[in-house]
């Protein structure tokens, strides 16, 4: 046990192993909804482990992208990280990341799917609406295709760093 | 038949895209039986101390990337131990001999 910070740091690192563990397996065995799924939940649970580390009863965190800019864009989180860049780039990087955690946010059911007509990660949507035209997360095969199973991983590399180096965030 | 080096080409591509570190070079770790693409990629600025154990993100084949793939990020100071023999690669690299496809800039 230990604090509520601590123990969703703990919940965002476990699902965070299930993620690379799904993420492994063929597209064609596990749909990419599924791996997909749990690096949402880990993204969300780190954010809350920020949140209730800091928590002063007024920042509204449930996404990377909402996260304080005095956590991720400051100087001292990069040198906490470790990453040799340089400021600028740093920057240029970290717009690019969000850019891609954002996309795996936005799969979210209650971020995607307010209408019932937009792809998720979880529940099966009508598209166009009242088309009665149903398609499930695990057949579409746009999430299999999805840059955060290969080729964005700079994006998912640096979330399990932030994990990593949570203690020493600024 | 999805073509091997091809597709090791393709995913160097795009890493080098994501990255663009002037830096940037991208080894292939080839496997002869050609079920997994293996790359370790090299720039001044991914973190990593020389006594600090590289890992790899692990994919399965998919639509885009028809093959297995594994990619790990180093450091050069965790280059340089590796060319040393002081750090060992991911487990399951062993045995191949790294294969320039991408240094900064151009795809080989």
């Amino acid at each position: 046990m230990g604090t509520r910070s601590e123990e969703f740091l703990a919940q965002a690192r476990s699902d965070f192993e299930v993620f690379r563990r799904l993420a492994v397996l063929p597209r064609d065995e596990i749909a990419g909804c599924h791996p997909m799924h749990y690096l949402q939940m880990a993204i969300e649970e780190f954010c809350k482990a920020l949140k209730y580390r800091d928590d002063d009863g007024t920042i509204h965190l449930h996404s990377m992208v909402d996260t304080p800019n005095n956590v991720l864009r400051n100087k001292d989180c990069l040198k906490a990280l470790g990453y040799g860049w340089k400021w600028k780039a740093y920057c240029a990087r970290l717009t690019h990341i969000m850019a891609v955690l954002r996309g795996v946010e936005c799969l979210h059911p209650s971020v995607a799917q307010p209408t019932d007509a937009a792809p998720n990660l979880e529940y099966p949507w009508a598209l166009p609406p009242s088309s009665g035209d149903w398609t499930a997360p695990s057949r579409h095969a746009a999430f299999d295709r999805d840059p955060v199973l290969g080729p964005s991983c700079l994006a998912t590399s640096f979330v399990e760093r932030l994990m990593d180096r949570f203690c020493q965030l600024p | 038949m999805p073509n091997y080096k091809r597709t090791v080409r393709k995913l160097a591509r795009w890493h080098s895209t994501e990255h663009a570190a002037k830096d940037l070079v991208i080894y292939s770790y080839d496997d002869p039986e050609e079920k997994v693409i293996r790359l370790l990629e090299v720039s001044r600025v991914f973190p990593g101390e020389q006594n600090e154990d590289v890992w790899s993100m692990d994919f399965g084949a998919s639509p885009e990337v028809p093959f297995q793939s594994r990619v790990a990020l180093a450091s050069r100071k965790q280059w340089r131990a590796i060319s040393r023999g002081d750090l060992t690669l991911p487990k399951g690299w062993e045995g191949a001999a790294p294969r320039e496809v991408y240094h900064g800039g151009n795809t080989q």
